[in-house]
């Protein structure tokens, strides 16, 4: 009697447990708020595919802020005083810069994210089924040259620390580090293929780029943004017939030494658009980021007396004076004057200055110094150097860039450690330090205890 | 199994037997329950014939009336809380009969929940749980239950997160339990599961505390939601502290379980209960700031611009200015309680309002309750529960900042001769050295949360079988909590940092809907086949299901400064949403032997849509007994139970956890996908925790104290890490379930009346608990939570799971070195609370100690006032350097953490009452329909000892309830101060 109205009991138990309709099968529950890697795995659709450049695209920019800002200050072009953040100098103008320590990721960890995405489109490219073979070379040619762009931004960052280049599939698998030079030669073939990939594109990528590509947005000339790129590469490791190689069928041009003719070149975006980004350099107060106050009273003087054309469009001293942990400017940077002013990837008037670098190691002085002629004049209003100027070069070459590409993309920085000039940049107190490069991360010497990398040290500076 | 039970025709047996009617041969018994000395009547005792499921509940008057009883000898079990459960024996032609019942003030023979739906006697008891009664919950007015807690539950620390009205709370319940994981306790109502979910409120637009996001809720000092729960509806509240206790959770339990029954209607005339409360409250400590004593030293740090501002004999005490509100703050309820043998009622309705110590911020709590217990048969009865309630508060903008405008961050970095009051034409000056001027965010910015809330609880008990041997009961439980949470933030364009991203005016709308619904299906089986021997088995289902979702809209650059949205050029859309399904299965028996010997086994299988395998049931046994020797050295030692417990139980993986997802985003109007940063594994299953607990309860002196030992070792493993994975894989880290970690602890409770006279009375409780935590296994490399140059987690094998590691700069030839040091542990030594209660006559005095040894604490705040070069001590000289001692440590904080991280070790004295039992002779002379009134005066968090240097020892803001639990505990920074609160109430019976 017992057992019988027991098993009843329980019938009506489960019955009741059913009739609550979730009981007899388990539920499978997507993520509601994020698409997941499986649609990228087999042959995904080309919408995936293209969404997924511009996913490229995002990351590239979201290390943009990173270039001009943490190297800026390192470089002593711009300084970070905001009140509620004071390792922007405790760390970074006076250190030492520590492996776990504030501000060393430097896109370390956004590079290699990059590559990931970058990495899984080329895996799977060759089977979507709605690509054509040229549009297929098209998204890995334009892919080549994001990834290499992000080897080569972290050569600027650790520089003789060398870096990892394999991103193996699976994410387990280190990747080993290579030495800085082994990694220019990787990162310039890489450029190399990508121009094969571009040349074999046919005449339209099949992914839509955003307005800071007009202009460079179809395989044939974006393929010239790509030798821009590889010349700038070039520079950095000094060799220098390669760089004018590749400067050759890049989109350098000394036609118009207008506002306009220097700035052609691919941008970043921005956009105040819900899920877009705007400009992280903006800072119209400004309540953190100001000019080093040197930027204005070293630029050099036009016949008139009046500053280069290029520092006082550049910045102004502002009516805001920013002071924290002991030093202080009111020099305020304008080079953004929006929240969705675009930030250059490279630009016309670095090519120009690049050539002449190239020519400088050449020996070529007179096209170097036409070529700095060109800017200086044009962009600076400066009295151009004599055609048998015999004075050194390179201090010309570094003015220029300083003051051409100020708050871009860090180059005083990585300019004054190429030239080993470091020692001429201005220290605003006598605790500060120059770095000549960055650790690296914390996160990547923790998972690499066995072999410890040789940047997973604490740089002092000098 | 579906075969074997799927038998639709059994269904109507089942059914049938309900409306079966009895045996034919019955009595009735009518009686009076009074208490032994005072001969006082003694309501809402619990009668129950042995052996059947007849029973009733004594009146108001002590009365009772037992029905249909067999008509042959019978044994009456009467239970009441407060007096022991007592057996009479009736004889067969006994018709009338007066029990007399001896106060327990010990408790002894209180019911604590074992199971789903069954319980067990304290005295018997396998496990240590603790029971917080709801007269002990409200002894001083709290803003949320868990402050009510505080002290009072022997192996729990509960900290506050922030001063802010409201509440925000954190509690770990024996040590850590979860590295990544939360360490949240399950929360049950009535046998329901109910949401104790943080939901930030937009203040990250304003703050970019963390990224440009509209919400992070970690950094926005968010309430937990258990706060919206009414105090002075608890009966009492059940606390199954581990897993061996609350194994029968399964897998949502590894936090521990506090299960809250709330008080019930008895049988009677209404009965109202009223309680008038005022209040208000302080700041409880002041940071002080700097002296500039010369215009040289404001300039060195100011900027020369300081100079025209700066004023010798302007010595300004912002932290009063800011913080020194002087609230008015009340707590009213109202209860009564009511109705016939068939129908009880417990209605209340209370309303809490809360002003903080800083202008317009404000918390206010209004909640209405109904309970009503149906007897819809002789074998069928069903209880149910309502709670509405409301619950709005507007916290300021405190906490972390990276944009210059949280108010206590910028109030770090004000020199206190810099006037920044309101003029007198009403304008506001500028702040020309920080872009906010605080005082002027203290009256203009709007943090507005709204709340409503409902829930529902239900309880159908039906009686299929009621034999002198066996009883068969069938207990439904079902419920929803619904919580609709609104968030308005508005930042007026005219608020100084607001123009700072050139774009004036920042609003945000967040609109949340969280519904968690819950299905228990319980069959319930008493076997008595001897009257020494008792089998309780049970059977059930448990369902639960759980909604959040979110929607934001934000805006900037606020067209005429309006409110709304749509007024911003500037607009950001933000939706999330969640849902997860939960099965479980659960079977348990529970033998207890001559009152003497208990023996526990059961088991639970878990699934849950959270899971990487959904399909796949996870079980968590448990299995426990206890002994109990009576009369052992009477007088001395009056009774000893010694127990052991053994259970599972686990921490689900978090929503959406076991994806790798596609990062979504726009570029310049483009869509986006990024491969996410976090690699997800497809196997990811529940932690699991296995505790073994064994105990030693005695009762001693003629039962005038209790004490209670516990030791308690749990093991954990499938700990979900998140491996750091290096960075050059292209993702940040990697969910799975890997680690094992080892908790160890010992609780020490004892309860003690060394004086009960009806002129005086004396009543201590002293409890302690400790716990060490130690990473028995990690299968990575060791990592960090946080990073070393403010101090971090080091998650290491062999050493403890909160040990905090950071810089610190030692000798070395040729120079200095920074090196990473261990600097002490987060995890407090051990807690203690020592709650003492004297009365003389009708006057009685209690108070409250809260002390915890140990555990460290970043000290965010002071570090700021020195970083702005602004802490009071600034300008004293450092002996060893010669150096300004604020200099000192400004300039070497990032090589050396622990200047910055203190020990947080405190004594509170965290609730006071000196209560008036006014004379009911006085209190009849008034009003004749009352029965009884009190007047008290009372306060809590008026003082604490601690080396601690700034606001509140216990403060931890970044998030209530906030994950990960390891690190997330042991950072403080511009926190909104803690107080002091005083309250004045009168409570009236009538």
């Amino acid at each position: 009697m017992t057992t019988s109205r027991h098993r009843q009991a329980r019938t009506l138990l489960f019955v009741a447990a059913c009739a609550s309709a979730v009981a007899c099968s388990a539920a499978d529950i997507a993520n509601f708020n994020s698409p997941n890697t499986s649609q990228l795995e087999g042959a995904p659709n080309a919408a995936t595919v293209n969404t997924t450049i511009g996913g490229v695209l995002a990351a590239s920019r979201a290390g943009a802020g990173t270039w001009a800002s943490t190297l800026g200050i390192f470089g002593r072009e711009i300084m970070n005083l905001d009140g509620a953040e004071p390792r922007n100098v405790l760390a970074l103008l006076i250190g030492p810069l520590e492996p776990g320590g504030f501000g060393t990721d430097v896109g370390w960890s956004n590079s290699y994210r990059n590559l990931r995405t970058a990495y899984t489109i080329l895996d799977v490219v060759d089977a979507v089924p709605d690509y054509t073979a040229a549009q297929k070379s098209g998204v890995k040619g334009f892919v080549k040259t994001f990834m290499a762009l992000e080897y080569m931004n972290q050569l600027r960052v650790r520089d003789t620390f060398g870096l990892v280049f394999e991103v193996p599939k699976d994410p387990t698998v280190q990747g080993a580090f290579i030495t800085r030079d082994d990694a220019y030669t990787k990162t310039a073939a890489l450029f190399d293929e990508a121009r094969t990939d571009l040349a074999a594109a046919g005449t339209a990528f099949p992914f839509t780029l955003t307005t800071g590509f007009a202009g460079f947005n179809t395989p044939a000339n974006f393929l010239r943004v790509n030798r821009g790129l590889k010349a700038r590469l070039e520079v950095y490791r000094g060799r220098w017939a390669d760089a004018l190689t590749a400067l050759n069928e890049s989109f350098v041009s000394t036609t118009a030494g207008t506002t306009a003719g220097f700035a052609t070149g691919v941008y970043h975006v921005y956009s105040t658009a819900s899920g877009d980004a705007v400009n992280p350099l903006f800072d119209p107060a400004p309540r953190a980021i100001v000019a080093v106050p040197e930027f204005l009273t070293e630029a050099r003087l036009r016949t008139d007396g009046s500053r280069d054309l290029r520092a006082t469009a550049k910045a102004v001293v502002g009516t805001v004076n920013l002071a924290t942990q002991g030093i202080s400017s009111n020099v305020r940077p304008i080079v953004y004057p929006t929240n969705v002013t675009s930030v250059p990837i490279i630009r016309n008037e670095e090519l120009i200055l690049l050539r002449a670098e190239a020519n400088i190691g050449l020996g070529n002085r007179a096209a170097a110094i036409a070529d700095l002629n060109f800017v200086r004049t044009n962009a600076g209003g400066l009295p151009a150097l004599a055609s048998d100027f015999s004075g050194d070069l390179v201090t010309e070459l570094l003015y220029d860039r300083r003051y051409s590409l100020f708050f871009e993309y860090g180059h005083r920085w990585v300019d004054s450690r190429r030239y080993n000039r470091l020692g001429d940049l201005r220290k605003q107190l006598p605790s500060h330090r120059v770095f000549p490069l960055v650790p690296i991360p914390v996160d990547e010497c923790n998972q690499r205890l066995a072999a410890s990398p040789k940047g997973c040290v604490n740089v002092l500076g000098g | 199994m579906t075969r074997v039970f799927a038998r639709g025709g059994l269904l109507a047996a089942a059914l049938a037997l309900l409306a079966a009617p009895l045996a034919a041969q019955t009595r009735t018994i009518t009686g009076k329950v009074l208490e032994e000395g005072s001969r006082a009547p003694i309501a809402a005792a619990q009668l129950q014939v042995t052996g059947t499921a007849l029973g009733a509940l004594s009146r108001d008057d002590g009365s009772f009336t037992l029905v249909n009883v067999p008509a042959r000898e019978v044994v009456l079990m009467v239970r009441r809380l407060g007096y022991p459960m007592t057996r009479i024996t009736v004889g067969a032609s006994q018709s009338s009969l007066e029990i007399v019942l001896k106060k327990d003030v010990l408790n002894l023979d209180q019911v604590v929940v074992t199971g789903q739906a069954t319980g067990i006697s304290r005295r018997n008891l396998a496990n240590d749980v603790a029971t917080v009664s709801g007269a002990d919950v409200n002894k001083v007015s709290a803003q949320s239950i868990e402050n009510a807690f505080q002290g009072k539950i022997a192996g729990a620390q509960i900290s506050q997160s922030t001063g802010a009205p409201g509440g925000g709370n954190r509690i770990r319940i024996r040590g850590i339990s979860s590295i990544l994981g939360s360490a949240q306790p399950l929360y049950v109502i009535d046998g329901v599961i109910v949401s104790d979910v943080s939901i930030g409120a937009g203040t990250n637009k304003v703050t970019r505390a963390a990224g440009s996001g509209i919400s992070v809720g970690n950094q926005e000092n968010p309430v937990n939601r258990i706060a919206d729960l009414n105090p002075n509806d608890i009966e009492n509240v059940d606390i199954l502290k581990g897993s061996a206790a609350a194994a029968i959770y399964g897998s949502k339990a590894s936090g521990g379980v506090i299960i809250i029954t709330t008080k019930r209607g008895r049988a009677g005339k209404p009965k109202f209960s009223m309680r008038l409360g005022g209040g208000t409250s302080e700041l409880a400590y002041r940071n002080g700031s700097r002296t500039f004593n010369s215009v040289a030293d404001a300039v060195t740090v100011f900027g020369a611009g300081i100079t025209p501002f700066y004023d010798a004999t302007r010595v300004l005490d912002y932290e009063s200015l800011a913080y020194g509100n002087t609230p008015m703050n009340s707590d009213v309820s109202l209860n009564v309680s009511g109705g016939s043998e068939d129908t009880k009622y417990f209605m209340s309705i209370s309303r809490r309002n809360e002003e903080g110590i800083v202008e317009n911020t404000f918390a206010r709590k209004t909640s209405a309750r109904i309970n009503v217990d149906q007897r819809i048969s002789k074998r069928l009865n069903l209880q149910v529960g309502n709670e509405i309630l409301n619950n709005a508060n507007d916290r300021g903008l405190f906490g972390n900042d990276n944009a210059g405008n949280s108010i206590a961050y910028t109030l770090t970095k004000i020199p206190s001769f810099l006037d920044l009051r309101r003029r007198p034409d009403g304008t506001w000056p500028v702040n020309q050295f920080y872009p906010s001027n605080p005082l002027q965010t203290i009256d203009q910015f709007k943090n507005g949360e709204n709340v409503w809330r409902n829930i529902t609880t239900s309880r159908l008990t039906a009686d299929l079988l009621a034999s002198d041997k066996n009883t068969l009961q069938f207990i439904a439980y079902g419920g929803v909590d619904l919580l609709n949470q609104s968030n308005l933030i508005y930042s007026p364009p005219t608020l100084q940092f607001e123009p700072v991203d050139g774009l004036p005016g920042t609003s945000a709308n967040s609109k949340t809907t969280n519904i968690q619904r819950n299905l228990n299906l319980n069959l319930v089986h008493g076997w008595t086949p001897q009257s020494s021997l008792k089998i309780t088995t049970q059977l059930g289902t448990q369902f639960e299901e759980r909604d959040l979702n979110q929607t934001r809209a934000s805006a900037q650059n606020l067209l005429g400064g309006l409110e709304v949205v749509t007024s911003g050029t500037v607009r950001d859309v933000d939706e999330s949403r969640l849902r997860v399904e939960d099965f479980g299965v659960f079977a348990q028996t529970e033998m207890l032997w001559r009152d003497k010997l208990l023996f526990t086994a059961g088991a639970r299988a878990d699934r849950s849509s959270n899971n990487g395998d959904v399909a796949k049931f996870f079980l968590f046994p448990k299995a426990a007994t206890s002994y109990r020797f009576a009369d052992l050295a009477p007088g001395l030692v009056d009774e000893a139970k010694i127990r052991l417990a053994y259970g599972e139980t686990g921490n689900q993986p978090l929503y959406g956890q076991k994806f790798t997802n596609l990062d979504l985003s726009s570029v310049g109007g483009l869509g986006a996908f990024r491969v996410g940063s976090v690699r997800a594994s497809s196997d990811l299953r529940p932690e699991r925790q296995r505790e073994i607990e064994a105990g030693l309860d005695l009762n001693v002196f003629r039962n005038r104290g209790t004490f209670a030992v516990t030791g308690f070792r749990r093991n954990i493993s499938d700990l979900l890490i998140t491996r750091t994975l290096a960075p050059t894989s292209g993702f940040n880290s990697e969910t799975s379930n890997g680690a094992e970690m080892q908790v160890t602890g010992a609780e020490v409770s004892i309860n003690a009346f060394p004086i009960q006279t009806p002129t005086w009375s004396w009543n201590a409780r002293l409890n302690w608990g400790t716990s060490r935590s130690k990473v028995t296994s990690l299968p990575v490399a060791p990592f960090l939570l946080g990073t070393l140059q403010t101090g971090a987690v080091r998650i290491e094998q062999g050493k403890s799971a909160t040990q905090i590691f950071g810089n610190d700069t030692l000798p070395q030839s040729g120079g200095r070195i920074v090196v990473p040091v261990l600097m002490g542990d987060g995890n407090p030594l051990w807690s203690a609370g020592l709650g003492n209660e004297v009365r003389f006559k009708s006057v009685s005095l209690y108070a409250l100690l809260d002390q915890q040894k140990g555990g460290m604490l970043a000290n965010g705040t002071w570090r700021h006032y020195d970083l702005g070069q602004n802490s009071r001590d600034y300008d004293d000289i450092d002996a060893a350097s010669g150096r300004k001692l604020g200099d000192v440590r400004r300039t070497s904080y990032l090589q050396v953490t622990r200047i910055f991280y203190q020990d947080a070790s405190y004594v509170k004295l965290r609730e006071v009452t000196l209560t008036w039992d006014i004379p009911q002779k006085w209190v009849a002379k008034t009003w004749s329909g009352a029965s009884g009134a009190k007047l008290s005066l009372s306060g809590r968090n008026l003082y604490w000892w601690t080396k601690f240097r700034g606001g509140d020892p216990e403060a931890q803001n970044f998030g209530a309830g906030g994950v990960p639990d390891a690190i997330q505990r042991n950072r403080e920074l511009a926190a909104y101060p803690a107080s002091r609160s005083y309250w004045l109430n009168f409570s009236l019976d009538f």
